[in-house]
């Protein structure tokens, strides 16, 4: 029986053309007090009579609106869903409970600090917990997202060659394999970027380093593992060498869940890191965002983390920093993304030792998730091209190299797959690769979701063989037909207006 | 445990397939000098009732206040009970980024018409799909205004009445021309004009950011300002920590700002210590290929049928890396969906009658007040906010006061500056029934 099956789905107009004139989709208590006419006591103020445009909908027909537009999406407790780089692991319920308590939600920034003690609480947790896993020193959990983070942790790095006077270290070497976010970070801080050209081997190498290496270079960023799933197996020497020049090692996080109990970042020669809660510690994507990009350092720069930041006072009292000299100052309003913190507690309190004593739920998380992915390559290494035929990690990388024979790239086989009822797999990524398919299956799997996507993957490889039009007009079976996005750009709409 | 669904048969049968031992074997890239060996510091796994019972005590930590009257960029409102309903539908919640368009058409069309809503509200042409927050928001307003005049090396003129945190993060987004940076300052609860008028005479401006309502709460004349910015050909971008206000005042649009940010916590997120919420940004037509984040479009599917898609990626770092027009890559989308949803309820109406409600019960306490010797109260005009001067008595005080009795009466405003330790910030809002008002006004009227 096939695995997908027609469901029904209403096509569904936008809230403006729902809209008819006296609907009404809200309540509001009788107003108690007098009421006060702007236009009576302002003087240079016009006050607006409502906001044209506007739609009048009843409360049924906006969440009927909302409940259909939802089943035209993928989402995780869907199925599978094998963004490579994306970490799209289970989020667990438990956490949405309670990240709605009222203490959390009702938490106000600026409350005097008797009534925050649990707001500020999870976060000391969550500091502590990340710095066990990782064995960096000092956290801040104010960046929103891992590019945030980025931000964050290079104007650190930025930071600490200032104020040693290190006026001349103006480049950051970066893999060609990195995501797109770290040379545009680099981008917005001024800095030279440096391109690290790819080894055959995948990883990183020394002497891919060393001809790079001049004065001029504050620091690297790398991923580890990189985007093409493999570890950089020369990541200590390549930090020993930066250290020697007084350059920073920035890690970037967004794969950390393969190595989570296996390594520490800190053991790895690493001086600053961002983690992306969203995708390590399961906060859900929210269909991009919202996220956590926490920060960590080594002990030497702590003092240039943004403010405020949150310690313990050794009577274990919260105790709050608003200002401190050498900060690179405030990267975002108030605490960050508090909302996801709460829920990254939850699920780290939830991961830890096992009960018999033996090792910690996260160690078995990471070997999940490598032993996924790698039973992932071993299905297709038959079918597709795997450019670096090795042990991965949390994600393999596959290419479209022998199917190009029959003209199937990479989209079409992407397109493909959601005939056979998948969200496709992270596609053109890393650039380093022609064709690039990254999947990340994450540990969240059983063995048989795994078996039936890659009997989808095998079978689809077959049809490019053999009847390749069939991929060429994909999805056949998606809500919609192949979207055109050329016309998105040409003839541009970016908003409703009244036709 | 519960969160991974190998059992250890499973697990035997793929190491089986790899035709290894242990998944030791997988780890072999790792040289062993950097493996952890041995246990770490970390506690015990807690079952789904250990972490609630973990949780109960840390919320037993501190009662919660009641009723609060903190606002200053926070603003708690009435979150009909659909948005929370709608918005944790795993098809919304547990989705990524929707990258691929035919199995991603709910998210789009709720982008393509927050964009639109967002547009209606601040008057503006073209909006993203958000950022991060209010603040962070202004910073790549700011960047992408320096982009825009990246030929020019004006002034950039700041409000004195910018929110303490905005314009740290202004300053840290925008560190590399703090040089360019100049204050107004305020006069009377508002950006004083007079020195505006004459510093655009004196000395070339590039730039100008005003933030109403206000750090005071007060709304700035925008008519005046707008003329002003075109008159000099400043590059004008304003931010709103309360969109609400928009119910009761023209978008900045209307008067020829070039960029609108505002915080969007307001619509359908409650206050959770300021965050998750999201960030409006919204500007001109003309600076589109300068816009960061993502931005939806429609177009057609191989079909004909109306579709909506991710368009003019190639602003964005996934594609122009070095060259793109911000880092940002994960945004706020849930929170923006909350605000979307919220929104589509109030509608047109709503909209103005939450603003009325809300203006309406804060001129109830203002007027109330005025009454009373020993305080001072600009003359400004004001939304939901409001700038009380203790004269004599100290704002923390009060606060701590009221604390005692576990209820809120504001937000001293001396924590962002000594000079301003007379003055508490007060919010008022649909929230507030006329006996914590008339609470309100009682304590204060006792305390000065």
């Amino acid at each position: 029986m096939s695995r997908v099956t027609p469901i029904l789905t209403i096509e569904e107009p936008l809230l403006f053309e729902k809209s008819q004139p006296g609907r009404i989709g809200y309540s509001f208590p009788k107003l108690d007090v007098p009421e006060v006419l702007a236009d009576t006591i302002w003087k240079d103020i016009e006050p607006r009579a409502q906001v044209d445009g506007f739609p009048e909908i009843s409360e049924n027909e906006v969440v009927r609106h909302f409940t259909r537009l939802s089943q035209k999406n993928c989402a995780i407790d869907l199925g599978l869903y094998p963004l490579g780089s994306c970490t799209m692991k289970y989020n667990p319920k438990i956490n949405e409970e309670i990240a709605q308590r009222k203490s959390f939600s009702q938490s106000h920034p600026f409350w005097t600090s008797r009534f925050l003690s649990p707001a500020f609480r999870v976060q000391l947790e969550l500091q502590k917990l990340l710095t066990a896993i990782t064995g960096l020193e000092a956290f801040s959990l104010q960046p929103s997202a891992g590019a945030h983070g980025e931000f964050t942790g290079m104007k650190i790095i930025q930071a600490y060659h200032r104020n040693k006077s290190n006026h001349h270290k103006t480049k950051i070497l970066i893999p060609e394999s990195a995501h797109g976010t770290n040379p545009a970070t680099c981008a917005m801080l001024g800095y030279e970027i440096v391109s690290i050209p790819t080894h055959p081997s995948g990883v990183v190498q020394v002497s891919d380093i060393q001809p790079l290496l001049s004065d001029e270079v504050a620091g690297i960023m790398m991923t580890n593992p990189n985007t093409c799933g493999l570890f950089e197996t020369h990541i200590r020497e390549i930090a020993d060498l930066l250290h020697s020049k007084d350059a920073l090692f920035y890690m970037d996080g967004a794969n950390f869940n393969a190595i989570l109990g296996i390594t520490r970042p800190a053991d790895l020669g690493v001086d600053v890191m961002h983690i992306n809660l969203h995708k390590t510690f399961s906060t859900p994507h929210g269909g991009g965002g919202p996220g956590a990009g926490a920060v960590g350092v080594r002990a030497f720069l702590k003092d240039f983390l943004p403010t405020p930041t949150i310690h313990e006072s050794s009577d274990a009292e919260v105790q709050i920093i608003e200002k401190s000299p050498l900060s690179i100052g405030r990267v975002g309003g108030f605490y960050g993304n508090f909302s996801i913190l709460v829920r990254a507690l939850a699920y780290m309190l939830s991961i830890g030792r096992k009960p018999s004593g033996e090792g910690a739920y996260f160690k078995d998380i990471a070997e999940a998730a490598v032993l996924n992915a790698n039973y992932i390559r071993h299905r297709l290494k038959d079918h597709f091209s795997i450019p670096f035929d090795r042990n991965c990690m949390h994600e393999v990388l596959l290419s479209d190299s022998l199917q190009q024979e029959f003209g199937i790239k990479t989209n079409d086989i992407a397109k493909r797959l959601m005939d056979y009822g998948y969200h496709p797999m992270t596609v053109y990524f890393p650039l380093v690769v022609q064709g690039a398919m990254l999947i990340e299956p994450t540990e969240s799997e059983t063995k048989e979701n795994l078996d039936e996507f890659c009997a989808a993957m095998i079978a689809i490889a077959k049809e490019a063989r053999e009847s390749p039009e069939i991929l060429h007009s994909a999805p056949h079976l998606a809500f919609r037909k192949k979207v055109d996005e050329l016309r998105a750009q040409k003839s541009a709409r970016l908003r409703w207006s009244p036709s | 445990m519960k969160y991974i669904p190998q059992s250890s048969e499973d697990r035997q049968s793929l190491l089986e397939a790899l035709g290894l031992k242990s998944t030791e074997e997988l780890f072999c890239e790792i040289p062993e000098s950097l493996r952890i060996r041995g246990d770490i510091n970390y506690p015990p796994a807690q079952s789904e009732l250990e972490l609630r019972q973990t949780f109960n005590q840390i919320e037993s930590l501190a009662p919660l206040p009641n009723p609060s009257f903190a606002g200053c960029g926070i603003y708690p409102h009435d979150v009909p009970a659909i948005v929370g309903f709608l918005q944790s539908r795993s098809e919304f919640a547990t989705a990524y980024t929707p990258y691929q368009p035919e199995i991603s058409q709910g998210l789009l069309q709720c982008i393509f018409e927050f964009q639109t809503l967002a547009c209606q509200l601040t008057e503006m042409e073209l909006s993203n799909a958000s950022l991060y927050d209010g603040a962070t928001s202004l910073g790549e307003a700011l960047l992408m205004g320096l982009r825009i005049r990246k030929k020019s090396d004006g002034k950039i003129l700041v409000s004195e009445l910018l929110h303490p945190h905005y314009d740290e993060v202004l300053r840290t987004y925008c560190e590399a021309f703090l040089d360019r940076f100049e204050v107004v300052p305020e006069k009377n609860g508002r950006l004083d004009l007079d020195f505006l008028k004459s510093r655009l005479k004196n000395g070339q401006v590039d730039f100008l950011i005003t933030q109403s309502p206000n750090f005071f709460g007060g709304l700035e004349s925008y008519s005046e300002i707008g003329s002003l910015a075109k008159e000099h050909d400043v590059f004008w971008i304003s931010s709103t920590m309360e969109p609400l206000s928009f119910g009761l005042t023209r978008g900045p649009g209307f008067y020829g700002a070039d960029i609108v940010t505002a915080e969007g916590q307001s619509f359908g997120n409650q206050p959770f210590l300021g965050g998750s919420s999201y960030g409006i940004f919204c500007t001109r037509n003309e600076f589109l290929r300068n816009l960061p984040g993502r931005l939806v479009g429609e177009t057609l599917d191989e079909a004909g049928r109306r579709s909506f898609t991710l368009t003019f990626a190639t602003r964005e770092q996934f594609i122009r890396r070095g060259r793109a027009t911000s880092n940002i890559c994960t945004n706020n989308n849930l929170n923006m969906l909350a605000g979307l949803i919220h929104l589509a309820t109030l509608g047109k109406r709503g909209m103005s009658d939450l603003a009325k409600i809300n203006f309406s019960k804060t001129e109830y306490v203002k007027s109330a007040l005025l009454e009373v010797s020993g305080l001072k109260i600009e003359s400004t005009p004001t939304f939901n906010e409001f700038c009380l001067d203790l004269k004599n008595r100290s704002a923390h005080e009060l606060v701590e006061k009221s604390a005692d009795q576990n209820w809120v009466c504001g937000v001293d405003l001396g924590r962002f500056k000594k000079t301003w330790k007379h003055k508490l910030l007060i919010h008022t809002s649909e929230l507030h029934n006329k006996n914590q008002l008339d609470r309100l006004i009682q304590f204060i009227q006792q305390e000065v």
